[in-house]
């Protein structure tokens, strides 16, 4: 084992120590922060794709830490997400805070994010999973004003109930097999077959992570926190937890608790639909674009869930692709709220008319939201086909065809959105000015979801599909 | 186990049983939390007639020594002493009801379900937990470490003045 393939965990911290003693810098302005953050994260990504692309499969610490292509490519999202972001806000006030701290928490969450995408067993994957939350209870109080503190004390409740559940189940799966690491749980699940205190153990494991993805039942922070947190940390927590927690679930269920697939697939399939129809329905309601996006993120969980219902390579190739276009268009649709919120405030209405005085930004949300949707030729159409066609494949056709009606149903909102800003007057005419960072950001993703779109291939060679 | 192990295990199971219901029923606040601390301590007692001394003390030195006291720190810093928990028996029974349906699905799911026995756990002693720690386990004893740098952080950053 050589160190070099931690590479992408030690730049990550070297990033975080980066930005804790520039924080304890009082005097100097900072604007140029946001950039070595950024350029550190895509050091991180550099490292991570070139360990993807050697196709590098190591364990190390006693079974502990796996890196592999599951985690390679869960960790290449999160860190192009994460650069993203902090180069998006760069030049962006962060609400409350000084930017070394948020700068630093965020760092933070990275970490566990990546961490939990090696994770190898469940000792590891719970820190790494507290690691990556404990940061984001904290960025999302940063903001200190009486919406961002309800947000931040229902996200730490819940989570913590939901990490107690977690290693409620962990125990049990301990007890069950005799070992923590993912590998040895499976030898010894395929020896002894399933028993009562088993299937709880995965209820209960279920739910634990279930938080971390904002599946149904277990989604009751997320429309909160997206609204209630600075439009920043928002962004991040729409795709940097979840990239750890599917990264997690994938690892725990399929490795782990693969003899068991009959029990989990099941429950999968009944979250999945569930996210759906609560993300997507709640979603139709909404006044404000955070919200409408918090809800829509849940339905967007249980569109990947899919990927897990079915159980096959094929569905999670599927899962991982559509993870990659769903983030670079979620993140989008925050940093374009990010963008027009100074100017325009963050309700549905008053996007009304933006295509006269923003055109460029009207356009990018449109990719984003069309992307989301799954209407070709954008990313999310690729994305949703091979979800959908992954449960045709594995006999659920039904599953398919709930995701399709769903994403009809999506439709809905998110032509609301797009209608406001294309067929309904403008309300002011004033200019909306955007930091360049932010901008270029934007349009990044948008060349990004077009080719992606367009080219599939391009990564779908590089995930075998 | 045998006959006197078994007599000190149950008693410990009823005083622990018997203190969580204290805990639950009270209706002083204070009262209600030396409660769970003796709850906890009938715990680390069952940790030692199982012999695993080692979590006993844990069990001791982070629930009732911190997690206890800082929730006593808790209702004294928000002048909560006298504080009467008057929850109405209807809304007890509400609570009490599902939580009690899933301790029974729970109790029945490890009942019927055979464990893994070990006879006895060769050598764990502190001193190879250490070796463990520091050979095997290295790595989530790191990440504890950036953990608490980030609670530590975090408490910080969300506890201090506004930045103006």
């Amino acid at each position: 084992m050589s160190w070099s393939v931690f590479a992408p965990e030690i730049i990550v911290f070297a990033v975080a120590l980066i930005a804790l003693l520039i924080e304890l810098d009082r005097d100097v302005k900072r604007p140029w922060l946001g950039y070595v953050i950024g350029m550190g994260f895509i050091g991180a990504l550099v490292a991570d794709a070139v360990l993807l692309g050697a196709g590098v499969t190591e364990t190390a610490f006693n079974g502990g830490y796996r890196i592999d292509a599951l985690a390679a490519a869960f960790k290449a999202i999160l860190l192009a997400a994460s650069a993203l972001v902090a180069i998006a806000t760069a030049r962006v006030s962060i609400a409350g805070a000084k930017r070394g701290e948020f700068y630093l928490l965020l760092s933070l969450s990275v970490l566990g994010a990546t961490m939990m995408a090696s994770a190898g067993d469940l000792l590891v994957l719970f820190l790494s999973l507290e690691l990556t939350v404990l940061p984001s209870y904290a960025l999302v109080a940063l903001k200190r004003d009486g919406r961002s503190t309800e947000a931040a004390l229902k996200y730490f409740l819940l989570g913590m109930v939901a990490s107690a559940i977690f290693i409620y189940g962990a125990s049990l799966t301990f007890g069950l097999t005799g070992s923590i690491s993912f590998t040895d749980i499976a030898a010894s699940l395929s020896r002894t077959g399933m028993s009562p205190a088993l299937v709880i153990g995965i209820i209960t494991l279920l739910a634990g992570l279930g938080f971390k993805i904002a599946a149904v039942p277990f989604h009751f922070w997320a429309p909160d926190v997206y609204e209630g947190a600075d439009v920043p940390v928002a962004s991040y927590l729409a795709v940097g937890p979840k990239a750890g927690g599917f990264a997690a679930i994938i690892r725990l269920f399929v490795v782990a608790l693969g003899p068991a697939a009959t029990t989990w697939a099941p429950l999968f399939a009944i979250i999945a639909v569930g996210s759906m129809l609560v993300g997507n329905l709640a979603a139709l309601s909404q006044t404000t674009v955070r919200r409408l996006l918090g809800y829509s993120s849940i339905a967007h969980t249980g569109y990947l869930l899919v990927g897990l219902a079915v159980v096959s390579g094929y569905a999670r190739t599927s899962l991982i692709f559509y993870f990659l276009v769903y983030s670079a268009a979620v993140l989008g649709a925050f940093l374009i709220v990010l963008a027009a919120a100074p100017t325009v405030g963050e309700s549905i209405e008053g996007f009304a008319g933006l295509s006269k005085r923003a055109p460029g930004l009207s356009f990018a949300m449109a990719v984003f939201l069309f992307s989301l949707v799954g209407l070709p030729p954008l990313a999310g159409f690729i994305g949703k086909f091979y979800l959908f066609s992954s449960a045709v494949r594995g006999g659920m056709v039904w599953l398919a065809v709930v995701g399709v009606v769903n994403s009809v149903i999506s439709f809905g909102y998110y032509s609301n959105i797009i209608r406001q800003m294309y067929l309904v007057k403008p309300v002011a005419s004033s200019e909306v000015s955007v930091p360049w960072p932010l901008k270029a950001t934007i349009y990044f993703l948008v060349a990004a979801i077009a080719v992606i779109g367009i080219y599939p291939s391009a990564i779908l060679t590089m995930l075998n599909l | 186990m045998s006959g006197p192990e078994l007599v000190v295990f149950s008693l410990l199971g009823l005083a622990g049983v018997g203190s969580a219901v204290a805990v639950v029923s009270g209706k002083d606040l204070f009262r209600s939390t030396l409660f769970f601390g003796s709850f906890l301590l009938s715990v680390a007692g069952l940790y030692f007639t199982l012999e695993a001394s080692f979590v006993g003390i844990m069990q001791i030195f982070v629930y009732v020594g911190g997690v206890v006291v800082m929730i006593l720190f808790g209702i004294m810093l928000t002048q909560q002493e006298g504080a009467r928990l008057n929850a109405s028996l209807e809304r007890r029974l509400t609570v009490a009801g599902p939580v009690a349906l899933l301790a029974g699905i729970l109790i029945a799911a490890i009942m019927t379900t055979s464990f893994k026995t070990v006879r006895e756990v060769p050598g764990v002693d502190i001193a190879t937990l250490g070796k463990l720690f520091t050979n095997d386990y290295v790595l989530p004893f790191e990440i504890v470490s950036v953990l608490l740098l980030a609670a530590l952080v975090g408490a910080v950053v969300v506890a201090k003045e506004r930045e103006k």
